[in-house]
């Protein structure tokens, strides 16, 4: 029993931790409309920062602090592609810069141990309350963004750039902004991510794990704040909980886990084909004036 | 380094996406979205190929074609089972829809053949000096497959009224539709030669190289710089981005900036461009055209 328990904590933990990621791709997705395709590069810089700053003997809350500060300046970067851009386009423009900071991460073994990951000293002290805590942030202040007057202009810039310019909303900023916020949220991620694993690598910083927080934020409902934890926890249980499979059907591991993403993809294609809104979609408020 | 065999090997990288991107642009103009499962279709093709070669055990040559005009089938299928959904839908939601099928069909090749590195059987003949430069029988192959590939497209686009109604359709569907064109039938005939194209370009590149299920990923952005640079849409113009990025590629990792650095005050020592970065070579050229003309290099034909 204390095994299975020890599981559900991990779970529970591993689970958090997308959470806040997710919450970030919905920030810019969701919110502002801004077709993130390199999200992951907010859990690479965020966990390589927060493990470069605790192997130098820092305090964890000032690491945290580092790795939100060195994630929400990359997003602040990345909002400088976007300009007029169409979607489509900056989604492609997102996708390289995710994959040329693997790489240059990946080859130059000086940074960061290469390709064979660094790793972390010491276990970092209290990790899962504090992995439990941050989501639990991370799920008010995304509902207090979301309803705020910030909320609001972001979700108005989603549906076109001519309405708020047109009310003397500085499109650009905005955009920068919820950037910059989508990056502290993925920094803290991605910090807490080399906490709890003690370890992080090129190897977790794939384009897929980009796909995945897309799969729960469509499938959850973007935009709307417990869509994406439902979606957070139905996608991760698929991903997690079909790993138990393997003792109960006679298939080996490499390729269940291959069948297990071929069912995330079709998840996100059925979504976008029949409920392009998600499950719980975002509530439309009609604000008279 | 060898010039001639930086051209070579330029131009079979050039010839193998090419034919690939080729499918890309037609369907980006016609449905007016970006579809990531292209290159997931070509290595469908791939695969689809070698069952017919090493399952089968018949002729390579033949196994590609018969891979290709099923590919072909295939992307007709994909288009009527989803994208044809999302017709007048905008352009980010089967972007997304895209992205979720090349999960699943990478995925479904990973499940049915393994991760493992696959090649096909065919017999293996020493490689010939052309020009000064080496060049194996499976890349005479594609510089010659492609090349009449794409000279029969350009011939039936041109000369028959299947061609002329593509073109029109290309250009303004809501126009081609007026006048009495069947737009659906046309957009099945485009999915139908673009995948088939991805079919072929996919057989022709796992022959020259291996059959790997990450294929289509490795590929992805390579293809959509052919399609970018040439102007979305543009069929000659994809052709010409797949020469420029299949030499480009090449040239850039066989050139060496010593002297450069020398110039600038930097030490000596080895400046050219680690192999390990040719894929960011694309990716730069990718974002710094976005960033700079959108609209790519070559103004937009129809």
């Amino acid at each position: 029993m204390p095994q299975l328990l020890s599981f559900l904590l991990f779970l529970l933990t591993t689970t958090s931790i997308t959470f806040i990621l997710a919450t970030s791709l919905n920030i810019q997705f969701g919110n502002a409309g801004l077709v993130n395709f390199g999200q992951v590069v907010f859990l690479c810089l965020g966990a390589y920062s927060g493990a470069i700053a605790f192997n130098a003997g820092l305090h964890p809350a000032l690491c945290l602090v580092i790795a939100a500060a060195v994630c929400g300046a990359a997003g602040f970067l990345m909002s400088f592609t976007v300009r007029d851009m169409s979607g489509t386009y900056w989604g492609i423009v997102t996708l390289c810069t995710a994959e040329l900071v693997r790489l240059i991460i990946n080859n130059e073994s000086w940074i960061a141990n290469g390709a064979n990951g660094l790793s972390l000293f010491r276990r970092v002290g209290y990790i899962q309350p504090l992995v439990l805590g941050m989501a639990l942030a991370a799920l008010l202040l995304a509902l207090l963004i979301a309803r705020s007057p910030f909320g609001r202009t972001l979700r108005l810039i989603r549906e076109g750039d001519r309405l708020p310019l047109a009310l003397g909303k500085d499109v650009r900023l905005f955009k920068m902004q919820a950037m910059a916020i989508g990056g502290i949220f993925g920094g803290v991620a991605g910090c807490l991510y080399s906490f709890l694993n003690g370890y992080i690598s090129p190897q977790d910083c794939m384009p897929i794990e980009t796909f995945i927080l897309w799969a729960m934020v469509v499938v959850g409902g973007s935009g709307s704040v417990a869509g994406i934890v439902l979606g957070t926890i139905v996608v991760q249980t698929l991903y997690v909980g079909s790993r138990f499979l393997t003792h109960l059907v006679d298939i080996p591991a490499d390729r269940l886990a291959a069948l297990r993403l071929v069912l995330i993809g079709l998840l996100i294609a059925l979504t976008m084909m029949y409920r392009p809104e998600g499950v719980l979609p975002e509530r439309r408020r009609l604000y008279k004036i | 380094m060898n010039l001639v065999q930086v051209l070579i090997n330029g131009l079979i990288t050039s010839g193998e996406l090419g034919i690939i991107a080729i499918g890309l642009t037609m369907t980006f103009s016609v449905l007016r979205f970006a579809n990531f499962a292209h290159t997931e279709t070509a290595v469908v093709g791939a695969y689809l190929a070698l069952v017919f070669n090493v399952t089968l055990g018949l002729n390579l040559a033949l196994s590609i074609a018969l891979a290709a005009l099923i590919t072909g089938g295939l992307g007709v299928g994909l288009y009527l089972g989803v994208f044809r959904v999302f017709r007048d839908k905008g352009d980010v939601a089967p972007m997304i829809a895209s992205l979720g099928i090349a999960i699943a069909i990478r995925n479904l090749i990973q499940a049915i053949w393994g991760p493992q590195i696959l090649s096909y059987d065919y017999e293996i003949v020493p490689g010939i000096n052309l020009f000064g430069g080496f060049i194996t029988w499976p890349q005479l192959g594609i510089l010659v497959t492609v090349p009449v590939a794409m000279l029969a497209f350009h011939a039936m686009l041109q000369y028959t009224p299947l061609g002329k109604a593509m073109r029109a359709t290309a250009a303004n569907p809501e126009l081609a539709q007026a006048s009495g064109i069947d737009t659906d039938r046309i957009i099945r005939f485009v999915w139908f030669i673009g995948s088939a194209f991805a079919g072929l370009g996919g057989s022709l590149l796992a022959w020259d190289t291996q059959l790997d299920p990450q294929l289509g990923f490795v590929i992805v952005i390579p293809v959509f710089a052919c399609v970018l640079i040439g102007g979305v849409g543009s069929i000659y113009g994809a052709i010409l981005g797949a020469l420029v990025v299949g030499i480009g590629q090449n040239v850039i990792i066989a050139l060496d900036f010593s002297g450069i650095a020398q110039r600038l005050g930097l030490p000596t020592g080895d400046w050219s461009v680690p192999s390990a970065y040719k894929p960011t070579v694309v990716y730069i050229a990718v974002i710094l055209l976005l960033l700079l003309r959108p609209t790519g290099l070559m103004r937009r034909e129809a």
